[in-house]
């Protein structure tokens, strides 16, 4: 394998890992187990005193 | 959504009853803000001047000093830079301590080094532009020795604010702060990546770039774009994110929808550079690229809008009372306008059309008037009286004369800019039935010129907004204080 096969397996390898990434991301995000921490970080703003 | 208005009432209660606040860092704020109101006139008054220009050639002057292609990034960076990166550095500095509950790492010297440190870099690039000191390349105009110390400053900026997110006590890392990280960290990548130029002397100004040709052109605009999505985008989504709850008085609609478009919209913008660049020497891929990537952002631009609008459900009544937050929700029907306009502009066949004509200025203008601007002015309207430990406006009226004034002068703004730029691009491609182009150049020059015109009313009218909040902001901090610093209206009623 020369260079420029090699640099046009890691571009795809690329995408494919920042798809993976991604949708990594949003499965965390919206796990059930989390609702309750973001209902806390949502109120961060409004706790302070200004 | 019942569930949500009640949570929003007592959790602050439940979970903190009042603790030792730490002693924020307020006064190279308070500059931050005046240098935001500064910049702001200063650059909208170079703009109105620019756009008479363009329509009436003769106020050129006759000097170099004063000719368009020397005003021209005077006003571009004055607004961008100079305004848009002072508010962003007051926002962020003012967030990033309270969601953070932790005082500015340096305190007040870092403060005040990052205010007199960007605003100098502000100083030394805008008059090399006035006598001609520039590399070319459009929204990076400063030369090698202004771009070395902004670095400079830029660098201290992250580790000021990273290392305030570093000693916070509050656990969790609310979510305007990673747009205000993004923002920082890559506006810092996008600097150094476009700015590689080898000085030609010690001595002087000029430099060279180290790309050329048409990687040249990719890397600037791979910059110029990312400069529109990180620092127009991200980090004014991060002022969003604090300042529109604290004006509604909401918490954000969803938390799992700022996730989700944060990182859709940071994978994202990072490729859409390329749309300016269609039909050039670019390879055909990058462009088919760079416009899909464009139309993809469309749905975590929205995301962003739709988030900041459906924090106002349940509160919508205070858009009749409260004109900061109804510029700040003008500000996001802005950003959806541009954000819907701008994939569609990046197709290649409706770029063919557009590019290069009026249309795109409009475009521009639509996203830095509407959405940069009003969202500006709805967190001054908010924090520029409590900054000086103030409860309220010397006068809404006033701030509501200036909502309508200056939105009326967006819209001047960006229908002549639609009908001048189409009709250009028309005027462009035409052919007559021997096959030649019906019309010359300065035919569609000339066309233009009442367009020119009525953009320029649209400008003036949006400077006179901004003097208007100008004089209100100044009778604010000045009118008589009634109560202690600290205690205001909001923080009262969830005290009682």
């Amino acid at each position: 394998m020369d260079i420029h096969e090699f640099h046009s397996l890691l571009t795809t390898a690329w995408v494919i890992w920042f798809f993976v990434l991604f949708t990594g991301i949003v499965v965390w995000a919206f796990r059930p187990s989390r609702r309750e921490r973001f209902e806390t970080a949502r109120q961060i703003p409004l706790r302070d005193t200004e | 959504m019942h569930d949500n208005v009640i949570a929003a009432a007592d959790a602050p209660l439940a979970r903190h009853t009042p603790r030792a606040q730490p002693l924020y860092v307020e006064a190279p704020l308070r500059a931050f803000a005046v240098a935001t109101i500064f910049w702001g006139i200063a650059g909208f008054l170079v703009g109105v001047y620019i756009a008479f220009q363009l329509a009436f050639p003769a106020l050129n002057l006759g000097l170099e000093y004063t000719t368009f292609g020397r005003l021209r990034p005077l006003h571009t960076s004055a607004v961008i830079f100079a305004f848009g990166g002072n508010a962003l550095m007051l926002t962020s500095l003012y967030v990033v301590q309270r969601t953070c509950r932790a005082r500015l790492l340096g305190g007040d010297d870092a403060g005040w080094f990052l205010f007199w440190g960007y605003n100098f870099f502000i100083v030394i690039a805008a008059t090399g532009y006035l006598l001609g000191v520039t590399q070319g390349k459009e929204y990076a105009e400063p030369e090698w020795y202004a771009d070395l110390w902004l670095t400079f400053v830029w660098v201290a900026y992250l580790v000021i604010y990273g290392g305030t997110i570093l000693r916070r006590e509050e656990p969790h890392i609310y979510v305007a702060n990673w747009f205000f990280l993004a923002f920082i960290i890559t506006v810092a990548v996008l600097h150094l990546g476009n700015n590689m130029a080898l000085p030609v002397s010690f001595a002087g100004a000029k430099s060279y770039g180290a790309a050329a040709g048409v990687q040249d052109a990719m890397i600037q605009w791979w910059y110029g774009h990312n400069a529109v999505g990180f620092f127009l985008t991200s980090g004014f989504l991060g002022m969003m994110y604090y300042f529109v709850p604290k004006q509604a008085e909401r918490p954000i609609y969803s938390y799992r929808l700022s996730i989700v478009h944060f990182w859709a919209l940071t994978f994202l913008y990072i490729w859409a550079g390329p749309h300016h660049l269609h039909h050039t020497a670019l390879p055909d891929w990058a462009q088919v690229l760079g416009m899909v990537f464009s139309i993809m952002l469309w749905m975590p631009s929205w995301g962003g809008m739709i988030n900041g609008l459906m924090t106002l459900s349940g509160a919508w009544d205070k858009l009749r009372t409260d004109p900061g937050l109804r510029f700040s929700v003008a500000a996001l029907g802005f950003y959806g306008i541009a954000t819907f306009e701008g994939p569609v502009m990046s197709i290649r066949a409706v770029n063919s059309l557009s590019h290069y004509t009026d249309w795109t200025i409009g475009h521009v203008h639509s996203g830095a008037l509407g959405w940069n601007g009003f969202i500006t002015f709805g967190v001054l309207y908010w924090l520029v009286p409590r900054l000086w430990g103030r409860t309220a406006l010397w006068s809404t009226k006033l701030a509501n004369w200036h909502f309508w004034i200056a939105t009326l002068g967006i819209l001047l703004y960006i229908t002549s800019m639609w009908v001048s730029g189409i009709m250009q691009g028309l005027m462009w491609r035409a052919y007559d039935h021997l096959g030649f182009l019906q019309y010359s150049f300065v035919e569609t020059v000339a066309a233009m010129h009442p367009y020119y015109v009525i953009r320029a009313m649209g400008g003036v009218l949006y400077l006179i907004g901004a003097l208007l909040m100008a004089y209100n902001l100044y009778r604010s901090v000045r009118a008589p204080q009634e109560e202690p610093h600290g205690i205001l209206p909001a923080a009262a009623r969830v005290a009682a």
